[in-house]
């Protein structure tokens, strides 16, 4: 009945209504990054809809969303567009993002590894591993913020981890098996 | 004594531990028990939802298992890590896809989660537990007028927050109740960007400058704020991206909690207040 | 009991049934049961051929019973009553099985559907032996109607029965008639004055020798049934003899209050006093006093100017309210909308901007009348340079209204006209869609493009303040792209929402609303003005949001209808009904409580309920209530429904 990819989507959780779209563009309207769109979210959907996956999923716009909710809470038609968002980022980081952009895929490369590991965030941590996957002279970029950061107390030196690391990772890997949907 | 049980998230153990010093600070002298829900692991954040799905339920779903089904409600003092913790609950119910998933994951490794407590924003145990009556009770040093802008961001409102998503009242009540000067401001619940402020800083900044230019320009003396990526956002980053628009005038950026705390008589170090980057200490001279 | 003799008729509705349901086999089944005489199936079983061959068959082959399998008993329960009729048969005798709402439209799968419609129908031929002739009763009618709300479509519909020579009472909550439609300047399509061509109309209504007008006025009671409604009326005090006051204003000017109270009229744009007359054409134009502003009434202390000022000595603050008694055969709802509130949606900035406005204050605004005298200005008094509107503020939003109000594209349209008329302002028309369906609409938009208005296809988002002028957001849908526009002045084009007080209305009357939040009409296509409550006819927005045109129309059809009552002298009351046993009665009163139409009374000597056929709707709910078993429903008792029940599951 529909294209497959937009059957693709709605088979996800979030995705269920999005053939409701009536295109007013009210999500575009009131999202704080659509200006740096080539794809605003409501044009994503209308891509969606005409089965355009690979476009969609080549594009870096998807990961301008910075998960604001303004665009689900505004839908004229209920549509979870923010949902939607994480579905095509899902997607696109097992099938393209890897391949278009190294900032993006050394940022949350980084996270998810440190959590998938130790199962707690350290800012510090964090930068000095996205800096060395990506270009080790963003460190100098984000030195003097680190220094007072440092200064003011507010930098974990040791890094935090939960103690029953092995069942969090057990658990994590599992979800990744599970196909991630 | 109520008791609760509490899930700082991982920026309180570190960027945030002013926030961490200043709730443990105002609810003991509100007598009130936080009991910190045992080797919680961190909520995913915007992060682990962008890249799988499943994880993502999984992260905050293994802090619900941990976490005692009768030892009260579960306070969270982020607005990312209550929008995870909620969004989780919301879907488990929603969607038996996840439901089974998660079900499935956690039996195979000795966790259960039988008996969810209920996940509130401190915010929101403040407003409606404690109440602003008692609030005000407890004032002994009024806010003299200090003017302030109340900054609640996005997840604490949306989607599934406590609070109006487009105007959000808490915030303005709590710091009315303190003597504080609340000044009109539209930004309230608009995004800070903290999800993109080290990947793509170019949009974070112009979202967190926004936000600062019409604090600045409704007069407001300091922002004021319930949520450590924003206050991170806000205060760290506040330098380069008033270098970057040319913005001129340095807004404290302070906690709700540690607004509270002084209000009620305790010192500006008890509530970590000097690990602001951008120093409050103009701001607070007539409070003295 | 094998002496019955039953004619079955299945319908194919063209495709509607038959393309699920097997209808011959559903025929072939049937007609093997024993006292099923004749069975057959046919196209369309309404059509004249259709009624011949079931009439055919009563007359030649006997028929005593008849079962028609088709669509809803809604719709064609009366046309196959009259078929029997007309061959001679109590209309009675008729049992319909709905093989169409309730099996072909319902599923897809044409076993389970030939099933499920052969069992229905076996259900019907089981129940049909028991049913009993009864004859249906007619009632003299009372010859006067009254309408509750005097806008544009309660003025159209009494004014067109009191032409008709027959009394109406036209009860106006407000102090004026008119309603919204007296706050325009102009209107769509055609841009004629509101003015000129509502205030003929309302004088007529003032000066009709047949109309009697209650302003600030309302139903507080109806009883009865269709042909004899008892309504009860209370009439607020204007604290103003309407015999002596001239409307000359003079208490207005003399007032105390003088420009301090937000005047409702002028949607808060202008301060009034105390005492005031509403608009300059209003009818009554009488002076009024408003009880909760006044001084001498809210707090005993006033130093009179008002009565001081008045010449004609009107002024009389010992006026209490009035209760009034009508008598009248039917009743005519036109109470309008109300505006959506543009409050409930914070990020227009409706109430935090002065210069963010909605529809009517700026109809208010380009009223010549009105509190700028016709000049369209920002609150600091100059003329904006853009404006922009932004349309379905509060509609087609799951958020607040699914639906669509109809109205707005076009008012948007007119009200980009009337900035370019009066001020040659940029105008930014913010919409999802045109809607503009009307007859001569189109033209009106194609008109209105040419004047240079800039229609942005995307729905505005948010309106921000940014360096001292307003900034809406949206997204340019057509261009793909996010834009910001400046603009002085924003006009929110909001929704049309049922009245607040709708539901109480509703109740008052024993009416239902519809899932909007409107009054309900009977049948969405083919009775849009009876309610479902005989004798009861809806008008105007009360019903849905429209225009004025269909307003006006709608409010002719609900004077026909009252007149059709009229002109017939008597009304057909539906022969099934309750009835109560006095013997078994215990006089508990359960009843009285349960039943909506309040049918039953207590009969204060005898100590046993008494039910009212003619109010009474069969219902049934008494029936199943009652804890003594006393209550049969005519048509629908016990035996038949258990038969029924048994012939299905069988
Ligand atoms: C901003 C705006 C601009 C518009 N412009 C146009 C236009 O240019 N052209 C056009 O064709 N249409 C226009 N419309 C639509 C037009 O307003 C309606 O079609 C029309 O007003 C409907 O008339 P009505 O009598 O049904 O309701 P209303 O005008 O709402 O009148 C209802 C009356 O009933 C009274 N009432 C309410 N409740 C009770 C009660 N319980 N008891 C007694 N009385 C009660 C009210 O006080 C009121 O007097 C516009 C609408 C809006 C909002
Ligand atoms: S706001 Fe909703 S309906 Fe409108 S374009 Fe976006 S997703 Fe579609
Ligand atoms: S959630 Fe994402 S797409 Fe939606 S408005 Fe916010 S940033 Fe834009
Ligand atoms: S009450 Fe008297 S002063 Fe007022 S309008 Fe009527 S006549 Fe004039
Ligand atoms: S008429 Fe036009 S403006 Fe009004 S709700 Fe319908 S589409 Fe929106």
């Amino acid at each position: 009945m529909f294209e497959d990819f937009t059957s693709e989507i709605m088979s996800y959780p979030g995705g269920e209504k999005i053939t409701a779209c009536m295109q007013c563009g009210t999500c575009t309207g009131s999202c704080p990054t659509s200006h740096a769109m080539q794809y605003t979210p409501r044009k994503l959907i209308s891509l969606i809809r005409a089965n355009q996956k690979d476009t969609v999923l080549k594009s870096l716009d998807i990961w301008k969303c910075a998960s604001c909710y303004s665009c689900t809470t505004r839908c004229p038609r209920g549509i979870k567009f923010t949902d939607i968002m994480y579905i095509l980022k899902n997607l696109a980081w097992k099938e393209q993002t890897k391949k278009e952009n190294k900032d993006i895929t050394g940022f949350y490369s980084a996270f998810q590894g440190l959590i998938e590991k130790r199962g707690r965030m350290n800012e510090t941590e964090l930068i000095m591993k996205y800096s060395f996957q990506t270009n080790p002279a963003k460190l100098l970029e984000f030195a003097p913020l680190g220094m007072k950061m440092i200064i003011k107390g507010r930098a974990a030196f040791i890094a935090p981890k939960v103690r029953n690391q092995d069942q969090l990772q057990k658990i994590m890997k599992l979800a990744q098996e599970r196909g991630g949907e | 004594m109520i008791a609760y049980q509490y899930y700082p998230g991982c920026s309180l153990h570190a960027s945030a531990r002013d926030y961490d010093e200043s709730v443990k600070g105002v609810l003991g002298c509100l007598e009130i028990k936080l009991e910190e829900v045992p080797d919680w692991n961190c909520c995913g954040a915007t992060i682990t939802p962008s890249l799988n799905q499943l994880q993502a339920q999984i992260l905050p779903a293994r802090n619900l298992a941990l976490a005692a089904e009768n030892k009260g409600d579960l306070i969270v003092p982020c607005n990312a890590c209550y929008m995870s913790l909620k969004k989780v609950q919301h879907n488990m119910v929603k969607y038996k896809e996840i439901r089974e998933g998660v079900i499935d994951i956690f039996s195979q490794t000795g966790l259960s989660l039988t008996g969810m407590p209920k996940v509130r924003h401190l915010l929101e145990m403040i407003m409606e537990d404690i109440g602003l009556a008692k609030v005000k009770e407890m004032v002994t040093k009024t806010l003299k007028d200090i003017k302030i802008v109340s900054y609640s961001g996005c997840q604490l409102v949306r989607p599934l927050g406590f609070d109006d998503p487009e105007d959000p009242q808490a915030l303005d009540q709590l710091m009315e109740a303190l003597g504080a000067k609340v000044l009109p401001f539209s930004q309230k619940s608009h995004c800070c960007g903290s999800s993109l402020i080290t990947t793509q800083p170019e949009l974070a900044f112009k979202m967190v400058d926004s936000i600062l230019e019409e604090a600045r320009k409704v007069g407001a003396e300091m922002v004021v704020v319930t949520c450590p990526m924003c206050q991170l956002n806000l205060d760290a980053y506040q330098g380069q991206i008033n270098n970057k628009f040319n913005r001129t005038g340095e807004l404290p950026i302070i906690y709700f909690t540690q607004l509270m705390g002084l209000a009620m008589g305790m010192s500006k170090s008890q509530l970590g207040i000097q690990r602001g980057i951008v120093s409050s200490n103009k701001a607070l001279e007539k409070i003295g | 009991m094998s002496d019955h003799k039953i004619g079955v008729y299945v319908c194919h509705c063209g495709s509607n049934i038959n393309g699920v349901v097997n209808c011959a086999k559903v025929t072939e089944e049937i007609g093997k049961l024993g006292e099923v005489v004749v069975a057959k199936d046919y196209k369309y079983m309404c059509s004249d051929p259709g009624q011949e061959m079931i009439k055919n068959d009563i007359r030649e082959k006997g028929l005593d019973r008849v079962v028609v399998a088709a669509c809803s008993p809604r719709m064609h329960e009366p046309t196959f009553r009259r078929a029997l009729e007309g061959a001679g048969l109590n209309g009675y005798l008729l049992e319909m099985a709905n093989i169409r709402e309730h099996v072909s439209w319902v599923t897809k799968d044409k076993e389970e559907a030939t099933k499920k419609a052969l069992s229905l129908v076996k259900g019907a031929v089981k129940r049909v032996k028991l049913h009993e002739p009864i004859e249906e009763r007619e009632v003299p009618v009372t010859n006067t109607t009254l309408v509750l709300g005097g806008g544009i479509s309660g003025i159209q519909a009494a004014l067109q029965v009191a032409e008709a020579g027959h009394k109406v009472y036209l009860i106006e909550q407000k102090q004026y008639i008119g309603g919204n439609m007296a706050k325009f300047d102009k209107t769509f399509p055609t841009l004629d004055c509101a003015a000129c061509i509502l205030t003929p109309k309302m004088v007529d209504v003032g000066q009709s020798p047949n109309i009697e007008l209650y302003t600030s006025s309302e139903v507080i009671k109806v009883d009865g049934y269709v042909g004899n409604f008892t309504v009860t009326v209370r009439e607020k005090p204007r604290y103003i003899n309407h015999d002596k006051c001239t409307g000359c204003g003079d208490c207005a000017s003399a007032c105390i209050m003088k420009n301090r109270i937000p005047h409702e009229f002028d949607e808060g744009l202008s301060k009034r006093s105390a005492a005031y007359i509403p608009f300059p054409q209003a009818v009554p134009l009488k002076a009024v006093i408003d009880d909760e502003n006044c001084l001498l009434l809210t707090r005993k202390k006033c130093t009179l100017a008002c009565v001081k000022a008045c010449g004609a000595k009107a002024i009389n603050f010992n006026q209490h309210e009035t209760i009034h008694e009508f008598k009248v055969g039917s009743i005519i709802l036109a109470t309008g909308f109300d505006l959506f509130d543009a409050k409930r949606s914070p990020q227009y900035g409706y109430g935090k901007y002065p210069n963010v406005i909605n529809g009517l204050q700026f109809e208010r605004m380009t009223n010549a009348s009105g509190p700028t005298s016709g000049h369209i200005t920002l609150a600091d008094g100059t003329e904006p340079k853009s404006v922009a509107v932004i349309h379905c503020v509060g509609s087609r939003d799951e958020n607040y209204n699914k639906y669509c109000s109809r109205v707005c594209c076009m008012s948007s349209v007119k009200f980009a006209h009337l900035v370019k008329d009066h001020c040659d302002a940029e105008v930014y028309e913010f919409y999802i869609d045109m809607r503009t369906f009307g007859k001569g609409y189109e033209e009106f938009y194609n008109r209105v493009q040419e004047e240079g208005v800039h229609f942005i296809r995307g729905k505005g988002a948010e309106v921000a303040q940014k360096d001292g002028r307003l900034v809406v957001k949206a997204e340019d849908t057509l261009l793909g792209q996010y834009r910001e526009i400046p603009v002085d002045m924003v006009i929110l084009n909001t929704a049309l929402e049922p009245r607040v007080d709708a539901e109480k209305v509703a109740q008052t009357l024993g009416i239902s609303r519809s899932g909007d939040g409107f009054f309900m009409e009977s049948h969405i296509k083919l009775d849009p003005v009876t309610t479902t409550t005989d004798g009861i006819y809806l008008a105007g927005c009360c019903q849905s949001p429209k225009d004025i045109p269909d307003s006006v129309a709608q409010g002719s059809a609900a004077a026909a209808q009252s007149l059709a009552i009229i002109a017939t002298g008597k009304v057909k009351i539906s022969p099934i009904s309750a009835s109560i046993d006095s013997e078994q009665c215990a006089g508990c009163q359960i009843c009285i409580g349960l039943c909506t139409y309040r049918a039953i009374k207590l009969n204060e000597e005898t100590l046993r309920a008494e039910i009212n056929e003619a109010v009474c709707k069969g219902c049934g709910t008494c029936a199943a209530g009652c804890p003594s078993g006393a209550i049969k429903v005519s048509h629908f008792n016990d035996d038949q429904l258990l038969a029924q029940i048994e012939g299905v599951l069988a």
